[in-house]
């Protein structure tokens, strides 16, 4: 059955990002299945109001202040009141937040669980345990996910994680990766998508490369510190050093741009380099198949969706063994180093000597990675969670265990069917996040209830004015195109 | 283009004689359905109205071509649009049927063709006092200046003159863009083009139904008989007496009038002459960035735009005298009319002003002298002093440097006994000043005030300099620190990239670096007091100087004649036009001869008078302007910094003063020639249409009545 | 009970002619004149009542001269019977009334409120605007104003500059309400109808339909 959806994130378009196009992806391919889903985020310099996507997705810009690299303010409840009449005026049955950083996300969940609304919450990101920063930012996601009705996480690395930083129940966490566009990221060769040569067998040309030819390393990366770009100063130098017949391409800016850029001067290697700034995304798929490698140092990651753009793209993967990369790409696709320099010099000469010697087969990975990865499929698994949170499903089949077996299950997650929204099972569950902490939450989500009433009292529902819906599509079974039909 | 909707739209004059007789109905005819109802003519017929409409006997004796009336209009001539109250009587298709009667406001009307009617009522303006109706507001200043002010490159103004210039540009393109996405695409129609039309239409009806009034006697067949003898006696007696005066008119406009009026144009142009070479001193300029004595001086600055006005002042006479040569219906002379006589009033007002201010200060100026010379030793002087030495010794209990404010607070102190000498020394002439100041407020009450400002600027000269020689102090400090501090992080400022590198310091170098970062920031709050004292007292005197102008923009531009022809007469100042929809009962039942008629709405139109804040637009816009300079951000971050804030240049400050002066004015040549080209037309003009008791003078002699 | 939500007020005399009137008046009956008949009673004796303090403030202070008493009762059209008046209000009971709480009240309190009062005085109890539409003229958006001191704001758009009308929504404040638009070509701010009173969705939408159909002509049929 159809459900209103709202994904609520403080990063969206007009911000280039891998979770601002996680979001984009997934609303669209869930309008293709015939769900109605709106975005609300803060509004950026110059977009701010109520606007139209392609497919009819509305995107809610809300003014509220911006603090740091597009985070708002954290207000514990100052979102409420344009929270609850957005999600009046367009019926919303489901939350789904994405992001641990983003304080509207969290803001959401709350409110709406004292609205009485299921919701999700997706984890793109991995933390650490162990500075000032994470433990707060912990402390406050085991408060917000204290009363989530389920969590995604994008790969089983960043499910690990988010079960140890919030203390969660780890079948209340499901996988479900993220995708890319394959026919965004073809490779040079490869002609456009027309169509009606659907299913038509393309036959991939090998790229012989000899023993002269220059071969092209492409990173492209935002510059900061937490995508290992030190390394990436520290490496390029060793590595055109030792192998006389390879170019870089550097693309994406940030605070470490300078750092590249003093390494280059110091070096001379201006002609060996090329940086090209910032670059927009419809642009990346231009400089990826201009190389051949595609070099990945970063320290941290959840996913990683450039690499498999690169690997769509007809790349050779050097990157990094961290976090839940290797989840993410098969081992012909990729050489792993460890997050060193040394390391990952040599991992780079083994990937420029497997290339020389004509041992990787690039051409075949685009077609591997496209039926690896697809956004539809996102969009029926992550349907698939919210059948089981709304009581669609049952436990059972949901969560795979016998409800029967009830004992073993955690005395405040017990209900049945669904998660409760009574005011004291929620209270209940709040109390166990620490000792002060847990003290301090429930306080927070009785002022938030009171809220709630205040507003209902004040702001009457049915003073607030239903929003017409974009036109909805039928739910297609097959995936023929030219078989939709359009109904108001 | 062929009507689909049966619409019929009527343009309805409100004064039209609502009696009971037939008439005919004479108009405009914009378009098919699309009417303009001129007049009213009763006792004629039709045919011989249209014969008289196209050959156009209707418009004989007119004192200026009717072509002219025809051009802006829009139209090429006039028809009949139906017949009033004549019900029995065929008619064209497009022709209408309109029934009036005196007890009732609104007439009704049928039409063959017309399915509904809109009837739109409007009240005649009066061109004979100036009265008019306009789609937009009048506008009293001359064009918008401000736009195209000049900064200096580098300076605030510049950069936010730069950020403003991007921000119009980028709505102006997102305007554009605009268009693109309209959904549907309306042509318009030929009743929506019309309207520009039809509002002079609406200004002109008045002299046109005069006109037509006074020449239905020329329409259809009158009986001419022969005078009476008694007609004839009082027609020769008139005739003699009119000769006389023709006579004795002739004289003085041939022979006395012409010389006076020489003289008094050459007394002009002496003055011009006198004028320009004063204003091009007052405007001359080192190099074309730096200030002219205009800028700097705000009784330079007074004198100027009076001697501006006063070069304008005949052109405008002209401009008016002009108008007299055409129909009283063309408006585009109103404003200028407007302009002229609000400058005129302004300058008598403060002439009269002035001669109170002035006599007051005549009779007090030994008071006065030593009033301001109290005041000014007591605030600039010992107070000052006062200040520094409070600073010198642990101010609120921050604890200074000792020796840096020992220091900095003799070097100020110094200055100061030696300026408090000069001033001394000029304590005698002060009364002297004043009262040179009495005798100019004479000439306007703006001049006191002027050169009151700019004494103020020149007694607080040592302020300012002190404000300069502590703020370059205090820049140079913070600038020192910045780098410093880079140098701390272990960064350097790279000046060819414009971008901050890491750099490797060497120890000795850190050392160094690090201890003189530590000496001038302990050494910071000590400047940093006298900086903020001195530019405190800047910002006053800055402040009080704005306030001053302020004062001076008001007295030089206040809308007084604009003002009191709102209160008098609004219609005088047009602001756009409103309509109302009136209900009116159905006249069903009352013409039982009369067909129901389509269904018919009526309309009033009125003008909207000029809005009080669209007068005072121009005070608007100096308050934005003066809080932009001062009150920016970028300005007090230039203060926090301790760069300069220069003070706003006036001639982009006080656009407002010469919003009502064209940007260059007209030399001396074209004066001459405005002033003397026009006596040879006005010469003709006196006497082609003089006429005595409807026959010409000089005309060949023949008696005729009526035509 | 004096005032309620907004709501819609048609009046078409002709096809082709259309006016909008969107007010919180509710729709005049004979209860509700008697009491706004009250209430404009009520707001002339506070208005009044202030104006007699500040008078009598003003006799207490330094600037005036005081009042004479009469003897005779002067005749009714010279300047001397408003003194004559004058003097009997302030020395009655109520002016001494008056003239008690005026020594009580400071200027500085007394000032600025009683200013304030007689403007909350001056405001309307109802807000009226309206939409005309014109075929072939325009249309015309009027707007009362918040005192009774000026009139409303009428503004006049002709049909070729009218580039579009449509419903769009916005934040305000803490919701999202609909408005009703028109885009005048070449100007950079949009004209919003109703701009007070921002009726809803159902009003916008009645509106926005009989203005389209009203505005513009019917296309030519092909054929």
């Amino acid at each position: 059955m159809p459900y209103n959806i709202a994904m609520v994130s403080d990063y969206f378009f007009p911000q280039p990002g891998g979770i601002e196009s996680h979001i984009y992806q997934l609303s669209t391919k869930l309008i293709d299945r015939g769900h109605k889903v709106i975005v609300i985020t803060h509004a950026y310099e110059g977009r701010t109001g109520v606007r139209y996507l392609t497919n009819g997705l509305k995107v809610y810009h809300v003014p509220f202040l911006v603090i740091y690299r597009a985070t708002t303010f954290p207000t514990v409840f100052s979102f409420f009141p344009i929270f609850r009449n957005i999600v009046i005026r367009e019926q919303i049955e489901i939350v789904h937040g994405h992001a641990s950083l983003s304080s509207f996300c969290h803001e959401a969940i709350l409110h709406a669980r004292t609205m009485g609304l299921r919701t999700v919450f997706t984890d793109h990101s991995l933390f650490g345990f162990a500075d000032a920063a994470s433990i707060l930012t912990n402390k406050l996601l085991k408060f917000t996910l204290s009363d989530v009705d389920h969590v995604i996480c994008v790969s089983h690395t960043c499910k690990e994680n988010t079960v140890l930083r919030a203390s969660l129940d780890p079948l209340m966490v499901s996988v479900i990766p993220n995708a890319v566009v394959a026919e965004n990221f073809r490779p040079l060769s490869h002609p456009a998508y027309p169509p009606s040569e659907f299913g038509n067998h393309m036959v991939p040309v090998q790229q012989h490369l000899g023993p002269h030819d220059t071969i092209t390393i492409v990173v492209v990366s935002r510059l900061f510190y937490n995508k290992g770009t030190d390394l990436l100063v520290a490496a390029i130098p060793r590595i055109l050093a030792s192998h006389p017949h390879v170019r870089f391409i550097i693309a994406g800016s940030g605070p470490k741009a300078i750092d590249l850029e003093q390494m280059l001067e110091r070096n001379v290697l201006q002609d060996r380099v090329e940086m090209l700034g910032p670059v927009r995304h419809e642009e990346v798929r231009d400089v990826m198949v201009r190389g051949h490698i595609y070099l990945h140092p970063s320290l941290t990651e959840a996913f990683g969706t450039v690499i498999v753009e690169a690997a769509s793209c007809g790349l050779y993967v050097v990157c990094t063994q961290v976090g839940g990369i290797p989840e993410v790409l098969p081992n012909h696709m990729t050489v792993f180093a460890k997050p060193e320099e040394d390391d990952l010099v040599a991992a780079t000469g083994k990937a420029i000597a497997a290339l020389r010697s004509n041992k990787v087969r690039t051409e075949n990975f685009h077609d591997q990675v496209k039926k690896m990865y697809s956004w539809t499929d996102v969009a029926e698994r992550t349907e698939r969670v919210y059948d089981g949170i709304s009581g669609v499903l049952s436990e059972a089949d949901f969560y795979g265990y016998d409800a029967a077996d009830a004992a073993s299950w955690s005395a405040t997650r017990g209900r049945a069917g669904v998660q409760s929204f009574a005011l004291i099972d929620r209270l209940k569950r709040y109390y166990g996040c620490g000792i002060w902490a847990g003290k301090l939450f429930c306080l927070c989500v009785v002022i938030d209830y009171l809220l709630f009433m205040f507003l209902e009292f004040f702001a009457p529902r049915d003073e607030i004015d239903i929003a017409r819906n974009w036109p909805k599509k039928i739910r297609v079974e097959n995936s023929r195109r030219d078989q939709r039909t359009f109904k108001r | 283009m062929p009507e689909h909707d049966g619409l019929m739209r009527i343009f309805w004059p409100v004064d039209v004689p609502r009696s009971n007789s037939p008439g005919i109905i004479v108009g405009w005819r914009n378009s098919g359905l699309d009417v303009f109802v001129v007049a009213i003519l009763e006792d004629v017929d039709a045919r011989s109205v249209e014969n008289a409409l196209k050959v156009g006997t209707l418009f004989r004796n007119a004192s200026h071509p009717i072509e002219r009336i025809y051009a802006l209009c829009g139209q090429s001539a006039m028809h009949v649009l139906g017949l009033a109250n004549s019900p029995g009587v065929e008619i064209e298709n497009l022709q209408m049927h309109a029934t009036t009667r005196p007890n009732l406001k609104t007439p009704q009307i049928s039409c063959a063709r017309a399915a509904t009617i809109q009837i739109i009522m409007f009240d005649r303006p009066l061109p004979t006092r100036m009265q008019y109706i306009s789609l937009s507001s009048i506008s009293l200043a001359l064009g918008d200046k401000s736009e195209m002010a000049i900064h200096e490159p580098g300076s605030v103004d510049a950069e936010e003159e730069r950020e403003e210039m991007k921000d119009r540009q980028r709505t102006k393109k997102l305007v554009e863009k605009l268009k693109f996405h309209t959904v549907t695409n309306h042509r318009p129609s030929q009743k929506e083009l019309a309207l520009r039309r039809i509002v002079n239409q609406i200004n002109c009806s008045w002299e046109l139904h005069k006109l037509l009034q006074k020449n239905i006697s020329l329409v259809g067949r009158r009986s001419r008989r022969s005078l009476s003898v008694s007609e004839r006696v009082v027609e020769s007696a008139t005739t003699m007496r009119d000769f006389v005066l023709v006579a004795i008119w002739q004289i003085i406009t041939v022979y006395i009038y012409p010389i006076l009026r020489r003289g008094f144009v050459i007394g002009l142009l002496c003055h011009r002459v006198a004028a320009e070479a004063l204003l091009l001193v007052l405007e001359w300029r080192a190099k074309p960035d730096y200030a002219a004595l205009k800028d700097i001086s705000a009784t330079a600055q007074q004198v100027e735009i009076r001697l501006q006005q006063f070069c304008f002042w005949p052109h405008q006479y002209v401009t008016l005298r002009k108008r007299k040569d055409d129909w009283q219906s063309v408006t585009d002379s109103h404003p200028e009319y407007i302009r002229f006589y609000q400058s005129l009033w302004l300058v008598l007002n403060d002439i009269i002003i002035g001669i109170a201010l002035g006599s007051y200060i005549i009779d007090h100026h030994e008071f006065l002298a030593e009033r301001i010379s109290e005041i000014l030793s007591l605030y600039s002087i010992a107070a000052l002093q006062r200040t520094i030495d409070w600073l010198m010794d642990w101010p609120a209990g921050l604890k200074l440097n000792n020796e840096l404010a020992a220091f900095l607070g003799d070097l100020f102190l110094w200055v100061i006994d030696h300026w408090s000498n000069c001033i001394e020394a000029l304590r005698p002439v002060l009364p002297h000043i004043i009262l040179f100041i009495g005798f100019s407020s004479f000439a306007g009450a703006s001049m006191p005030i002027a050169l009151f400002s700019d004494m103020l600027s020149i007694l607080t000269l040592h302020i300012y300099s002190f404000y300069l020689a502590s703020a370059r102090i205090f820049n140079w400090q913070y600038t020192i620190l910045l780098s410093l501090f880079q140098l701390f992080r272990g960064k350097k400022h790279n000046v060819l990239r414009k971008r901050i590198d890491s750099c490797d310091y060497d120890l000795d170098q850190l050392l160094l670096g690090t201890i003189l970062f530590t000496l001038l920031f302990f050494l910071l709050p000590t400047v940093v007091v006298f900086y903020l004292t001195f530019a405190c007292s800047r910002m006053a005197i800055i402040s009080l100087k704005a306030a001053l102008d302020t004062l001076l923009a008001c007295l030089n531009h206040f809308p007084l004649f604009a003002l009191m022809l709102r209160i008098k007469d609004s219609q005088r100042l047009p602001g756009g036009i409103c309509f109302e929809l009136r209900d009116t009962q159905q006249f069903s039942g009352l013409f039982p001869n009369v067909p129901t008629p389509p269904p018919t709405s009526y309309i009033f139109l009125k003008s909207v008078p000029l809005t009080f804040r669209a007068m005072f637009h121009q005070y608007f816009q100096l308050g934005h302007r003066i809080r932009k300079h001062y009150l920016s951000p970028r300005v007090l971050l230039c203060l926090a910094t301790g760069k300069f804030v220069p003070p706003i240049h006036r001639k982009n400050l006080y656009s407002l003063q010469y919003s009502m002066l064209p940007a260059r004015r007209a030399g001396i040549m074209d004066m001459w020639h405005a002033l003397t080209a026009q006596t040879p037309a006005k010469k003709s003009g006196l006497y082609d249409n003089l006429k005595v008791n409807g026959k010409r003078l000089n005309g060949s002699g023949r008696r005729h009545y009526g035509h | 009970m004096l005032t309620v939500a907004p709501h819609l007020r048609t009046r078409r005399p002709s096809p082709t002619t259309v006016e909008y009137t969107v007010s919180t008046s509710p729709p005049p009956t004979l209860p509700l004149r008697l009491l706004l008949g009250l209430t404009i009673l009520l707001r002339v004796t506070i208005g009044l009542s202030v104006l007699l303090l500040l008078y009598s403030k003003f006799l207490l202070s330094d600037y005036s001269t005081p009042l004479e008493p009469y003897s005779s009762r002067p005749q009714l059209q010279s300047n001397a019977f408003i003194w004559y008046l004058a003097y009997n209000l302030t020395t009655s009971r109520l002016g001494a009334l008056f003239t008690h709480l005026a020594t009580l009240t400071p200027p500085i309190v007394l000032l600025p409120a009683s200013f304030t009062i007689l403007y909350l005085l001056s405001l309307r109890l109802h807000t009226t605007e309206s939409l005309l539409v014109l075929r072939g003229l325009g249309i015309q958006t009027s707007s009362s104003s918040s005192t009774f001191l000026s009139g409303s704001t009428t503004r006049f758009i002709p049909t070729e500059k009218i580039q579009d009308i449509f419903v769009n929504e916005a934040f305000r404040g803490f919701e999202v309400r609909y408005y009703l638009v028109v885009v005048v070509e070449g100007e950079e701010s949009v004209v919003v109808v109703f701009p007070r009173l921002l009726p809803r969705r159902q009003i916008l939408e009645t509106v926005w339909r009989g203005v389209r159909g009203c505005l513009f002509e019917p296309e030519e049929k092909a054929g």
